[in-house]
């Protein structure tokens, strides 16, 4: 098991690349329930050494830049040092001995001292007199005597563009070369030097070598800012890797890649939809549709607290703000023991903390919505962000629609995040970090349509709040996580005069300890605990077909009805798992206990899990894993009847899956993954109808009835973010059917079952501030049942017509394939960056089949084509 | 309510989408059955529906069926009472062909075809042409080929046993007799049973008369029109007649609900601005009945103009009007 750091050299504390480190620096954090070192201390250069110049070279007036690897250890001493691109000329010896001889500051993870890998550029310049510039030709050289240091330049040095600090740039002036310096992580320097001019050089890796003259008089202190130009911008990435972990397939990227892919207009949730295991939702819908499950059997978690609500306005953009996050996690199955509630996958998504060396944010504006990001470090070890968005376009929609029918969409996001230590600041004498972080979404939807005889007027309002505090723990190999959260959920729906309204207070904790006893046996266990209460209200009429039966095509007038429950829910679960390592071999064996109270009913469910790995070498492994999934029904659908059904029970899921992984380099990397789902008493629609002996009713609305398999390969073949590009293949070849239980009906193709979804996509940085990313998709046509007309048949009672279909979906829609490509260009100004960005959809304009229509009399059907060709353009600028 | 979600989303998903241009439902061009109608349309038995209950149980459980020799005279009674079966046809483009015609009564509403075998009787078979056709039936009284009862086998298909009403479908097979075009056409005969005093048997809808731009139109008047200006037209007013009635709930108690009649427009020139008009949505509100007929702005030939309004009121009673006009370009 190893760990993978990678903090490239323009994230903010760094000013070098870390890269892949040995089982060394192996911590046990428990963060979503799996070992995630965090880089709480990037090392700093405290003693500068500088490299014997090669005489040859020098002798022939060459310079260079040598790109080493160098292992700090946790005494901050330079360990072993290689060379990444050798330059000959004796250089690569000459840089290799200068660095055995740096010192630097330890590195932390997880608040620890740690042997870390970085990249670190060697300058070789060739000492020269001071050119006194064009105006002093033929001033005397600079005499080398013994410096009297009575000037000072206090500099800070700052990305062009970013505005962030660049720490361990060093700063000297060529004509007194032994005095060098190093900015610290603030980007700050002192050089003390001798009055009179000074040839300054500032060199930091991935920077152009910045080169001034500085004039200081005596006893003079001169402050100065300097913006150093990024050699490119390339791709940042905080922290990101694998990590020591037990599930078979864990997908995780960074918000660098999910700010790029073409088509998802840089929404974090979308970009799960191009992994392997994951449909393709019709009309460009957010749904996540994850091995044949349904999309409400796949939970989505903020910061480990579910969230009611993925996206705006049932398939907008998601409530996540791009810019607020740090990574998205993605279990298509076989997730962890800590997860539960779940039988198809689960999303984590973490947020960030805010930047610790200045205040950054990020503004932009596109067609739907504008958004702001902020984030500042507002003491030592104490940083704060926040983010808010709010669409527009209900201001805009006027303009296309016609006066008859108006739609009113509006809605707005908030995240803000304050954080104490645990980072860059003081280590906590306990190791100890928290955060506080509140996040909610807000959305209206207003509808007034005047066509037709009857007027609509539709108002919706849904939105939640969430805080969640987060204490974090680590002593020794212990690291202990306490999760508590409260929040606030409203719905209501006003339709004419009926009234709809729910009202949802929540609170919960989660509770996660890892202890590593030994370097065989890591031990995970905690507590999930959700409880809520709902208060609904409804005035509405008297329900057809609910309760009383309805005539085919009766909509008569009723009296208007009150209706008032209080339903409670509460789930508490228990969970533990361990690794036992033996040799190359994993073992996991995990158990998830829970108990839940539903509507005044006692629900119980235990699932065991297994996982295994094999690690042939380092870069191959062979994983598998078995497990039961269960999910609760919802409360409010285990009413009495004619509203619920009581004797509801967990939905349930066999899950099991096996693959290999293997990494080819540095960045590409392979995982082919088989798995076998199966799914059994999911809650079904309707349920039974029972007549009692005197002739009362009784409906039940539904019932745990729903069968369903789903068996498959998933390929993901992918190049990670390096400086240049990123990108990946995913292909899953799948088949996922259901049925109902209790019938003879016989297995048929599920709804959204795609036999081949293929997704390609990659995005190029290139010269003069420019990126382009494309997204191809080709996926199946979504199955469905073909129209047998032969002829009309007609209800006169409800005045309408039936169709007559042949086998249940036993034909399928056109195939999809569409391209997508997305061209930034960015403007690295003095203080900020302007990202201006062009995304457009269905380049070449493919008409794919979304839906299908038949007119009145179903004798022939019509093909509802998706979006087409759609240009967007965005303005993103950061600072 | 459902009629009216439905044409939201589908005013949405045209919107957002491009859905293709579809055959407009209220322009006659074809065979279609335009309405369907039994009187009485309603028959109310006033009998214990518990036992009725009890032997649909007994035969949904391949149990011995036996009727209380009372009960089985009573039912006979009322049901072999003869009832009016109408049914209104169109066929514009059949210049007066013959059409052939079954006219079957079945055990099950999911039979849509009413070809089940053993679960149909034949009441009348013929040959027709557009218009109405008119016969005297009694399905109530018709026993399958087993020897059920029709009636009896209809409460045991039934997923609430005859609660809402025995429901037996009786559906027209029609077909050109060059089976170029071919409809079933179902319509529910309704036995009820009397659970509480105020439940009262359902009477005929009927349209008082309709307007044509806001003047009366009645019966026999042909109107007027050229070019492609719109012609509002409204029902003369029948609130009056919708009626107050009683079902029962799922747990036997009395629900009070007051009919919505619902419209059906149609016309053999141009098309309607609504298909149906009037019922309620889901908030109770009731839909208007305004209308437009807008003239085919293609059409160059003067000609009469057919126009047919089904009204139902959303019990099983149903009637229709037809108004003629006359169009020049």
């Amino acid at each position: 098991m190893w760990v993978q750091v990678t903090v490239a050299l323009c994230a903010p504390g760094a000013a070098w690349a870390f890269d892949e480190t040995t089982s060394e620096v192996r911590r046990t954090t428990v963060d979503a329930g799996v070992h995630v070192p965090v880089l709480t201390k990037a090392p700093a250069l405290l003693e500068f050494a500088k490299a014997v110049y090669p005489a040859d070279a020098q002798a022939q007036g060459l310079t260079s830049a040598v790109k080493l690897l160098v292992t700090i250890l946790p005494d901050g001493s330079v360990g072993e040092v290689s060379v990444r691109e050798p330059v000959g000329n004796g250089f690569d010896e000459a840089a290799i001995e200068a660095l055995h001889r740096f010192r630097f500051s330890p590195a932390e993870l997880d608040n620890v001292p740690a042997a870390v890998q970085i990249e670190y550029v060697y300058h070789f310049v060739l000492d020269v007199p001071v050119d006194a510039g064009p105006g002093d030709a033929g001033a005397e050289p600079v005499d080398a005597g013994p410096p009297p240091n009575d000037a000072t330049i206090i500099g800070t040095v700052i990305a062009r563009g970013s505005r962030k600090r660049v720490p361990a740039a060093i700063a000297q002036c060529d004509n007194w070369p032994d005095l060098a310096t190093t900015s610290d992580e603030q980007g700050k320097f002192v050089l003390n030097v001798p009055s009179g001019d000074c040839a300054l050089r500032i060199a930091a890796t991935d920077f152009m070598l910045y080169q001034t003259k500085q004039t200081l008089e005596h006893g003079e202190t001169k402050e100065v800012n300097y913006f150093l130009i990024p050699k490119v911008a390339g791709y940042q990435t905080v922290v990101r890797g694998e990590r020591d972990k037990q599930e078979v397939v864990r997908r995780s990227f960074s918000r660098e890649e999910v700010s790029r892919i073409p088509g998802t207009f840089g929404d974090p949730i979308r970009v799960i939809q191009n992994f392997p295991g994951v449909a393709r939702a019709p009309f460009g819908l957010g749904q996540l549709i994850v091995r044949g499950a349904n999309p409400s059997q796949t939970l989505t978690y903020f910061d480990g607290v579910q969230i009611p609500l993925l996206f705006h306005l049932g398939g907008g953009p998601s409530i996540v703000n791009a810019d607020f996050l740090d990574r998205v996690d993605f279990f298509p199955g076989g997730f962890g023991a800590r997860y539960g509630r779940a039988v198809g996958g689960v999303v984590d998504v973490a947020s960030r903390r805010g930047a610790s060396d200045t205040w950054h944010g990020a503004a932009k504006v596109d067609l739907l919505d504008s958004s702001i990001f902020f984030e500042a470090p507002l003491a030592e070890g104490v940083s704060v962000a926040a983010a808010a968005r709010r669409s527009y376009i209900d201001a805009l929609l006027p303009a296309v629609l016609p006066k008859a029918f108006l739609v009113l969409p509006v809605y707005w996001d908030y995240q803000v995040r304050l954080d104490v230590g645990g980072k860059k600041g003081e280590k906590q004498s306990d190791g100890s970090s928290y955060s506080l972080f509140a996040f909610g979404s807000d959305d209206t939807l207003k509808l007034i349509s005047s066509v037709g005889n009857r007027g609509i007027s539709l108002d919706t309002h849904t939105l939640f709040h969430r805080i969640v505090g987060t204490w974090l723990m680590r002593k020794g190999d212990t690291t202990f996580k306490l999760t508590p959260y409260v929040g606030y959920d409203l719905a209501s729906v006003d339709f004419g005069i009926a009234k709809l309204n729910a009202d949802t207070w929540t609170g919960g904790m989660r509770a996660d300890l890892g202890v590593e006893v030994s370097p065989w046996l890591t031990v995970r266990t905690g507590a999930d605990i959700f409880d809520s209460v709902l208060v609904g209200s409804a005035s509405i009429p008297t329900l057809d077909g609910v309760q009383y039966i309805s005539f085919p095509g009766a909509d008569p007038r009723t009296t208007t009805q009150q209706i008032a429950e209080t339903v409670n829910t509460f789930d508490g679960a228990l969970y533990a798992e361990a690794d036992l390592s033996v040799g190359k071999l994993t073992v996991t064996p995990g158990l998830r206990g829970s108990m839940a109270f539903l509507a005044g009913q006692t629900r119980n469910a235990w699932d065991p899990r297994l996982w295994a790995r094999y690690q042939f070498t380092e870069a191959t492994s062979l994983k598998g894993s078995l497990g039961l999934y269960t999910q609760p029904p919802a409360a409010t659908s285990m009413l009495a009847p004619p509203f619920g059904t009581p004797s509801l029970t967990h939905e349930r899921a066999f899950q099991s899956s096996l693959g290999v992984a293997h990494r080819f380099t540095e960045f590409i990397n392979v995982d082919v993954t088989g798995f076998y789902n199966r799914r059994y008493e999911n809650v079904s629609s309707p349920g039974p109808t029972v007549v009692a002996a005197d002739g009362t009713v009784t409906q039940y609305r539904n019932a745990n009835d729903g069968l369903g398999r789903a068996y498959g390969v998933e390929v993901l073949a992918r190049h990670e973010v390096s400086k240049y590009f990123f990108g990946w293949i995913a292909y899953t070849l799948s088949r996922s059917e259901q049925r109902t239980a209790h019938t003879s009906d016989p297995y048929v193709l599920s709804t959204f079952d795609q036999t081949h979804i293929l997704t390609l996509i990659g995005s190029v940085r290139l010269p003069y501030g420019f990126e382009i990313g494309v997204r191809f998709r080709y996926v199946t046509g979504r199955p469905k049942t073909p129209l047998d007309h032969q002829a009309d048949v007609f209800q006169a009672d409800d005045y309408s017509y039936s169709a007559t279909f042949g086998a249940t979906r036993s034909i399928r829609q056109p195939d999809f394939h569409q391209l997508d490509v997305r061209i930034d260009k960015n403007f690295i100004l003095k203080n900020f960056t302007l990202d201006l960005y062009l995304d457009i959809q269905n380049v070449y304009n493919q008409a794919n089949t979304e839906a299908t229509f038949y007119d009145y009399r179903f004798r022939t059907e019509f093909n509802v084509p998706g979006i087409p060709f759609l240009p967007v353009i965005g303005l993103k600028a950061s600072f | 309510m459902k009629t009216a979600l439905r044409n939201a989303s589908l005013l949405v998903l045209t919107l957002l989408a491009c859905v293709p241009a579809q055959p407009d439902p209220t322009t006659l061009v074809d065979l279609r059955v335009l309405g369907m109608s039994f009187e009485p349309p309603e028959i109310m038995i006033p009998c214990d529906a518990r036992l009725l209950l009890g032997l649909a149980s007994a035969g949904a459980d391949g149990g011995t069926i036996t009727l209380d020799p009372a009960l089985q005279a009573q039912l006979a009674a009322f049901a072999s009472k003869p009832l009016q079966f109408t049914t209104l046809i169109a066929d514009p483009a059949g210049k007066g062909r013959q059409l052939a015609y079954d006219a079957l009564a079945c055990a099950k509403t999911s039979d849509r075809a009413c070809d089940n075998p053993g679960e149909f009787v034949s009441l009348k078979t013929g040959q027709t042409s557009a218009g109405e056709l008119a016969m005297q039936v009694t399905p109530g009284a018709q026993f399958l080929a087993s020897g059920d009862p029709l009636l009896l086998d209809v409460v045991v298909d039934d997923t609430f046993k005859g609660l809402g009403g025995i429901r037996l479908p009786v559906v027209l097979d029609l077909q050109a007799l060059d089976k170029t075009e071919h409809i079933y056409a179902q319509k529910l005969m309704v036995y009820s049973c009397r659970f509480f005093p105020s439940q009262k048997v359902n009477v005929t809808p009927v349209l008082p008369g309709m307007t044509w731009n806001g003047e009366d139109w009645p019966e026999g008047e042909v109107k007027q029109a050229s070019g492609t200006t719109a012609v509002p037209m409204l029902p003369v007013d029948f609130s009056m007649l919708e009626e107050d009635y009683v079902v029962p709930s799922i747990m036997l108690t009395p629900v009070a609900l007051h009919e919505a009649w619902k419209i059906n427009w149609l016309t053999t020139m141009g098309v309607m601005s609504s298909y149906e008009t009037g019922g309620t949505d889901f908030s109770g509100g009731v839909g208007a009945h305004t209308n437009s007929w807008k003239p085919d702005p293609t059409a160059t030939t003067e000609q009469d103009v057919t126009f047919t309004f089904v009204v139902r009121d959303g019990r099983g009673g149903e009637s229709w009007l037809t108004r003629t006009a006359h169009w020049k370009p």
